[in-house]
């Protein structure tokens, strides 16, 4: 089943004055608008991932360390938001290039991954429906083995309103492009390709 | 409320930041990046004629294998005797190509002649190894459905950003 992560839009807006409830009320009925705040929701996710916070808002756990076992040697754990000495040393962390800051990114496919999965009538449901993606992020949220709980999983009532507020605000025009941003945004695909030299030459003889 | 002015400034923005040959090869060099870092650290891929194919880690090295290259030397980056990243001058990897066009990009392994190696008796092309490793269980050349969503998740986000500046 995909990890998925619910925002419900009325909730959000169910603490405002009622002329701005009223107000608000028959935009966030629009899916448009729903799947730009699912989308800005995606959007601050990564930001603060990246920036090495969990849900909370605070650093990362650092590596909790592995006894010594079978002729391994142990491995000590590292500080908060640190990598552990050996992944540092490890040849993925070279390639990749990565700094010691845990940001929960080597290749970018689990953040690529997180989408706007579906609407409700009162919300959206952003989430990751790729297997190998939703094993990566369950592994972090909940922690596996000797990796510690990095919960990223989430964001605050305060963030989620005010995501809100700012797409309201974007969109609040009776001419609204919603429909417009959304279909292009679908639409978009680039085609890549990848090809030898010698195959191209065989088709062209 | 925005305008017919607005609207074709952004789609201009679009077809300029996503659709151009610049555009599109700046995508591509991603793409190559992508594709060289897994390489690099040893994967290849479950068939690469294949759309989206999967991530698969490259065959092992055979004993005799890693003996010769442990007695003649490995020079290419991140490379070593006993690992398989399809490594040894370097050579293959760092020639990858990178043309954009509009709406589209192609990595290419180009025909160029190699340096030979030690006991080598004939120099192969670039693109020969390409096909002989790929053909002899190593396949690696082309993207992942996981890695095309990395670039397509891109793309998105930048038409998301011109849009934005619309409304």
């Amino acid at each position: 089943m995909a990890l998925e992560l619910r925002f419900d839009l009325v909730d959000l807006i169910k603490n405002e004055s009622r002329a701005k409830r009223k107000a608000f009320a028959p935009l966030i009925k629009q899916r448009a608008i729903k799947v730009e705040f699912g989308n800005r929701c995606i959007d601050e996710i990564k930001r603060r991932t990246l920036a090495g916070e969990d849900k909370n808002g605070k650093t990362f756990k650092g590596s909790k360390g592995r006894p010594a076992r079978k002729g391994k040697k142990a491995i000590k754990g590292s500080g908060a938001g640190k990598y552990s000495q050996s992944y540092r040393e490890s040849l993925a962390y070279t390639i990749y290039g990565k700094t010691n800051k845990v940001n929960l990114k080597l290749t970018g496919e689990m953040h690529a991954h997180i989408n706007v999965l579906k609407v409700d009538p009162s919300g959206v449901i952003i989430g990751i429906k790729d297997s190998t993606q939703e094993k990566k992020a369950r592994g972090h949220i909940n922690g596996s083995g000797y990796l510690p709980i990095r919960d990223f999983w989430g964001l605050s009532k305060d963030d989620q309103t005010k995501i809100l507020k700012g797409v309201l605000k974007d969109f609040n025009d009776e001419d609204s492009i919603s429909a417009l941003t959304d279909a292009l945004a679908d639409a978009a695909s680039i085609v890549g390709t990848t090809s030898l030299a010698g195959e191209k030459l065989q088709d062209a003889s | 409320m925005a305008t017919f002015k607005d609207f074709s400034k952004a789609f201009a923005a679009i077809d300029r930041d996503v659709f151009s040959p610049n555009a599109t090869k700046k995508l591509g060099e991603r793409g190559a990046d992508i594709l060289y870092k897994r390489v690099k650290s040893g994967y290849g891929v479950s068939n690469d004629k294949k759309q989206f194919p999967k991530r698969d880690k490259l065959d092992g090295l055979e004993d005799s294998t890693i003996r010769q290259r442990r007695e003649r030397g490995v020079s290419g980056k991140f490379g070593s005797p006993g690992r398989s990243n399809l490594t040894d001058t370097g050579q293959l990897l760092e020639s990858f190509e990178v043309t954009g066009k509009q709406g589209q990009f192609n990595i290419d392994i180009p025909n160029t002649k190699r340096q030979k190696r030690g006991g080598e008796k004939k120099s192969r092309t670039n693109a020969e190894v390409a096909e002989h490793v790929s053909d002899n269980g190593r396949p690696f050349f082309a993207l992942t459905k996981a890695e095309q969503q990395i670039l397509a998740k891109e793309v998105k986000d930048t038409i998301r950003s011109k849009l934005r500046g619309l409304i």
